[in-house]
């Protein structure tokens, strides 16, 4: 090919430059529509908000409502929501009964005894205090795949040097360090096989494992590192850090939507904590 | 510092000028930290005006990207590193003026193409260096499109860069420095990792600039065929980083061709080959490309006074034993096939090169072969052994393989260890070890280095010590993947000595090069690889003479093929250096050594 | 800001992308464990000291854990923990650094990095038994759990550590450090 024909500059027909596609949500998908600070700032509070309520009504229906709104509000398609849906129930359940193994039975001694084999005893104490735990992990785990569908890192890291006013250095290093992953899976498998035909930490078993592993650290960081360094010089030389701002072509708005939404988040905290007060 | 300081660059400024630079690295090991005794370079001077191309040229360690460094303010600003003398971009001092706020006069191509993508879509990273300069957006966008539309890329705006060859991107970080807007362009060695198609691309794109009469170029090429017919200027360095001579490339060739053959920095092959024949032009000057050498061919070879080439017998090889068989070969890697029905066998004592573009899968056939990835059972058999099922220690103990990337084979924490490793994996015993060690040190000239970390030598010597450590088991095999890589010529024509020698003591000696010259040199046989296939398979004469073939696999003739292919024959075969005659016996001893 | 380098920005960015790409299968394994076998996410809670460990103990400049783990957190967003991993890291970088801003970031020593994670594994602790309820559960349930989680911790600073001591040798943190003075630095200055 010789594209280097280098075309004399034509710039009238092509004045408006298309931005580049973003990632393709759904349309309806109001979650991943909305700012991406939303799904950080919404869930998060209520996050916090699980370690404090002890009560299983509560969290129960905190699940079941952060449940619907992962399937509503980010469209993930009917392989995920059928996992959300069905899985949420199914982890609280095993967690509740696994969990209530750890706890102390002599506490709870009192309450009927579920299962009995031979001296040992399964009490409904230990299942209610293991639902308790059941439901924050899963509570939890909702939460934060609300986010996680909803929204990916550079998106979140591009709203918050609009809106955060983190600066935009700290941010752009972060969103060149999303570039640098695949670069590592590559040259990890190249080490690896390197390793390997030098012969390297041979032989089996998880201590000879573990060495190998710990001995790919090493020439993948300083390679990692080494190409960070080379490229920080191509962006000093391309005027990165040269005013305490720059130009953005890509924004992400904050909409009167955003607000609202996050403010139902909020209002959802202060119900779940009333709530949980009040009973 | 307040952003630049919006005066432009006065006409009447150079675009760069350097005046006695002096930079010392800043040595750091371990818990000490120093300043370099030895500076690299050493008083430097030089100017680079609108409309000039001036070439850096030394050899390996003169401090060549040193220079490339302090012209736009990384040296001293970022670089740990002491600078004296002045370096001024567009009249302003570097010392002065932060590396950000110079981007407007002085915009940078790096050697590696990956390392110089920050934006995830090749228009974003058009536009990266604008927006840092708080443009507005219409502004942004215009330049952006200016200059993709200059280097051929503008169609290919909404692509990953990751998606683009090695030449695309290459041309991708040109026109991230065109949309700067700033008039002084510095490339280190911009084209090193590239197929020669893809070198031809960005040197077309650098022609367009230069002839522009816009910008002035500062450049740092080891390949000076290909770019020689756009130079202006060149300024050498000496291998101390001092500044030996300066001026218009062909005067300082033709006047001081003794000096730059003993420095040992890489010369143009057309250059080369007068020497050798004796050969100039009407004034007294050397040709410089391959065109002028074939003009001044052409013109002996009428009158009657072009010497008989010499032709090497010795160089077809007696079929031997089968050492390689590769039948049906192929490698798939995430649902793309990337080596594809690959069959061939090398006998004992060939030295194959396997050449192709950039991502045609030499790499990644290589490591198959060698073992150094799995390989289907029963495609591969070499040195006896079938590598997908052989135990690691056998294979490595009869296959030596040297990474394309020197660093990621070195596992221990000193240049001696790291010979030392491989016996003591095969259980040499310590005394026998450690004689090797030594003779292997002293080899390679890394001796003094012994108890260096691997990853503190320069490009050079680990490159020689990613061989050392292959070469000390004494494998039947050995397989390089670019060997001669960012070597200067000096060291390159070491390294393929060794790999001569090696070979004619029987060793086959399978490499990777995207250097035309080194396959037309060395190797006695050729396999052309294109996405994945053999596209040809022969002695390097008939190949790299089929100039269909070569441009199929992206790849081009040997510089001195294109000088002399339209000769009458037997000239027209030749395309080795070794074998253009000597004209007499004094002048041209010096370039005894093959490019 | 002016007077922090982008290739110290980078060089933070690197560790962080690396140790965000260990992070993305630990939070996998974190929300297997809490829901099978809490016990375990003792054992896991070391992953997320590795990376803003190693960054301060090799660059030794204040930030490095916190520009660190942020990126870590942006990169291992990629996994079920969401943006809530941004949040879980800031945290743990934070609190690293905290060991070092008290000391004015003077003190550079492996105890201060033990004694930082230590007592930030105190406070994860507290809050970790809330959580579980533990205060219900067997007296060695508790030890063992307690026992775990600062072994895993340690365990990680050592890591950390020893991998910083291995990449200085590399010299990839070439004149980042601002601590060392150059020695004949002076002499040097003078005669360029
Ligand atoms: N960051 C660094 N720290 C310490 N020394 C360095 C550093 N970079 C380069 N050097 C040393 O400075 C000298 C000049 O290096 P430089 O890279 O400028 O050479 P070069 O002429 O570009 O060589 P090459 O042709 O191999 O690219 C070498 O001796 C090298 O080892
Ligand atoms: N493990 C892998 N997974 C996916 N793609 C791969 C893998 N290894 C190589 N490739 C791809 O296969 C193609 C061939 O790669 P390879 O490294 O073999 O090319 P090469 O001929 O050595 O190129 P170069 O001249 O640039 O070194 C490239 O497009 C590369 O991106
Ligand atoms: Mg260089
Ligand atoms: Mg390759």
């Amino acid at each position: 090919m010789s594209a280097a024909t280098v075309q004399a500059p034509v710039v009238a027909e092509h004045a408006v430059v298309a931005a580049p596609a973003r990632a393709s949500a759904p349309r309806r998908a109001f979650l991943r529509t909305a700012n991406p600070l939303v799904s950080l700032a919404g869930p998060f509070p209520l996050m916090v908000v699980v370690f404090f309520v002890a009560d299983l009504r509560v969290l129960a229906a905190m699940g079941v409502a952060t449940a619907i709104l992962v399937v509503a509000g980010t469209l993930p398609g009917p392989r995920v929501s059928a996992a959300v849906l069905l899985g949420a129930p199914l982890t609280a359940g095993i967690v509740a009964v696994s969990f209530g193994f750890w706890v102390d039975a002599a506490a709870v001694a009192s309450t009927p005894v579920l299962v009995q084999a031979g001296p040992w005893a399964y009490h409904a104490g230990q299942l209610e205090i293991g639902l308790l735990t059941g439901l924050r992990v899963v509570d939890l785990m909702l939460l934060a795949l609300l986010g996680a569908l909803a929204t990916t890192g550079p998106d979140v890291v591009r709203a918050s040097i609009q809106h955060l006013r983190i600066p935009y250095r700290l941010g752009y290093a972060a969103l060149a360090a999303v570039r640098f992953v695949p670069r590592f899976g590559h040259e990890l498998e190249v080490i690896r096989s390197a390793h390997r035909v030098r012969g390297v930490a041979r032989g089996r078993g998880p201590v000879a494992a573990t060495r190998r592993q710990a001995g790919y650290a090493v020439p993948l960081l300083a390679g990692g590192i080494r190409h960070a360094e080379r490229v920080s010089y191509a962006m000093d030389a391309r005027a990165f850090g040269a005013h305490s701002t720059r130009t953005e072509r890509t924004t992400h708005p904050w909409r009167l939507r955003d607000t609202a939404l996050v403010l139902s988040f909020w209002a959802a905290c202060v119900a779940a904590l009333v709530l949980a007060a009040g009973v | 510092m307040t952003a630049s300081d919006g005066r432009p660059a006065s006409d009447l400024a150079a675009l760069l000028d350097m005046r006695d630079v002096v930079v010392r690295h800043v040595l750091e090991d371990g818990e000490t930290v120093e300043v370099s005794p030895r500076a690299t370079p050493d008083g430097v001077s030089l100017r680079v005006d609108v409309g000039e191309v001036v070439l850096l040229l030394g050899p390996s360690g003169s401090g060549k990207s040193t220079l490339a460094l302090a012209a736009n303010g990384l040296v001293p600003h970022v670089v740990p590193a002491r600078m004296g003398g002045t370096v001024q971009v567009g009249g302003r001092d570097t010392r002065t003026h932060e590396v950000p706020t110079l981007s407007s006069a002085v915009a940078t191509v790096f050697q590696d193409p990956d390392a110089q993508v920050v934006t995830g879509s090749v228009l974003d990273e058009v536009c990266f260096g604008p927006e840092n300069l708080l443009l507005p957006v219409a502004e942004i966008e215009r330049r952006a499109e200016l200059a993709l539309r200059q280097v051929g890329l503008w169609e290919r705006r909404a692509e990953a860069p990751e998606r683009l060859s090695g030449g695309g991107r290459q041309r991708l970080a040109i026109a991230c420095a065109l949309a700067l807007g700033s008039p002084l362009l510095v490339l280190d060695e911009p084209t090193a990792n590239l197929d020669p198609a893809g070198k031809e691309e960005v040197y077309d794109v650098v022609r367009e600039i230069a002839a522009s009469g816009r910008h002035g170029v500062l450049l740092v090429e080891h390949d000076l065929d290909a770019a020689a017919d756009l130079v202006d200027r060149v300024v050498v360095l000496d291998g101390s980083g001092r500044q030996m001579v300066s001026g218009p490339l062909r005067t300082v060739l033709s006047e001081h061709i003794d000096e730059l053959v003993a420095l040992g920095v890489w010369l143009p092959v057309a250059t080369l080959a007068a020497v050798r024949l004796g050969l100039r032009d009407g004034q007294g000057n050397l040709p410089v490309t391959p065109e002028e050498l074939a003009t001044l061919l052409s013109a002996r070879s009428a009158a009657g006074r072009l010497p008989e080439p010499r032709v090497d017998a010795a160089r077809s090889v007696a079929p031997g034993a089968t050492v390689i068989d590769v039948d049906g070969l192929t490698v798939r890697a995430r649902r793309r096939t990337i080596v594809d029905d690959v069959s061939f066998r090398v006998t004992a004592g060939e030295l194959l090169a396997v050449v192709g573009a950039n991502g045609a899968g030499k790499t990644t056939l290589l490591k198959a072969v060698a073992g150094v990835t799995r390989p289907p059972r029963r495609t591969v058999r070499i040195a006896g052994l079938d590598p997908a099922r052989a135990d690691v220690a056998d294979l490595a103990s009869r296959v030596g393989y040297v990474f394309q990337n020197p660093e990621h084979q070195f596992v221990t924490g000193s240049v001696r260890a790291e010979l030392r490793h491989g016996l003591t994996v095969r259980g040499v015993a310590p005394d026998e070890s450690e004689v090797r060690v030594e003779e292997m040190l002293e080899r390679f000239g890394l001796t003094d280095l012994a108890a260096r970390h691997p990853f503190l030598l320069s490009g050079g010597q680990k490159r020689r010590l990613s061989v050392g450590t292959a070469m000390i088991c004494r494998p039947e095999v050995l397989v390089l993947d670019e060997p001669t890589y960012g070597q200067d010529r000096e060291r390159a024509a070491e390294l393929l000595g060794l790999l001569d020698a090696l070979h004619s003591e029987g060793t086959t000696v399978v490499l990777v090069t995207h250097d035309m010259q080194v396959v037309a040199d060395h190797a006695t046989r050729v396999i052309a690889l294109a996405d994945g296939r053999i596209e040809a398979d022969g002695p390097p004469g008939l190949v790299l003479s089929d100039q269909p073939l070569m441009r199929r696999c992206h790849l081009r003739a040997p510089h001195l093929a294109r000088a002399t292919s339209h000769l009458p024959a037997p000239w027209n075969t030749v395309t080795r250096l070794a074998d253009v005659p000597l004209s007499s016996p004094t002048a041209p001893q010096t370039v005894e050594i093959s490019a | 800001m002016k007077s922090v380098t982008t290739r110290y920005l980078m060089t933070c960015a690197a560790i962080g992308a690396a140790a965000g790409v260990l992070l993305i299968p630990v939070n996998f394994l974190a929300f297997a464990f809490t829901a099978t076998a809490p016990m375990l996410v003792a054992v896991i809670v070391g992953f997320w000291l590795v990376g803003p460990v190693t960054a301060l103990a090799l660059v030794r400049r204040p930030g490095a854990a916190l520009l660190t783990s942020g990126v870590s957190g942006v990169i291992s967003m990629a996994s079920p923990a969401g943006p809530s991993a941004i949040v879980t890291t800031l945290m743990v970088g934070a609190a690293l650094e905290l060991g070092f801003l008290i000391t004015f970031y003077k003190v550079w020593k492996p105890w201060l990095f033990y004694a930082t994670a230590t007592a930030f594994q105190l406070y994860y602790l507290y809050t970790a038994f809330t959580f579980y309820e533990m205060e219900t559960t067997s007296t060695w349930t508790q030890v063992l759990f307690c026992t775990l989680m600062m072994v895993s911790a340690w365990a990680a600073v050592w890591a950390g550590l020893r991998l910083a001591a291995r990449l200085a040798d590399t010299g990839v943190a070439r004149g980042l450090a601002p601590r060392r003075t150059v020695a004949n630095a002076d002499t040097a200055r003078a005669d360029v």
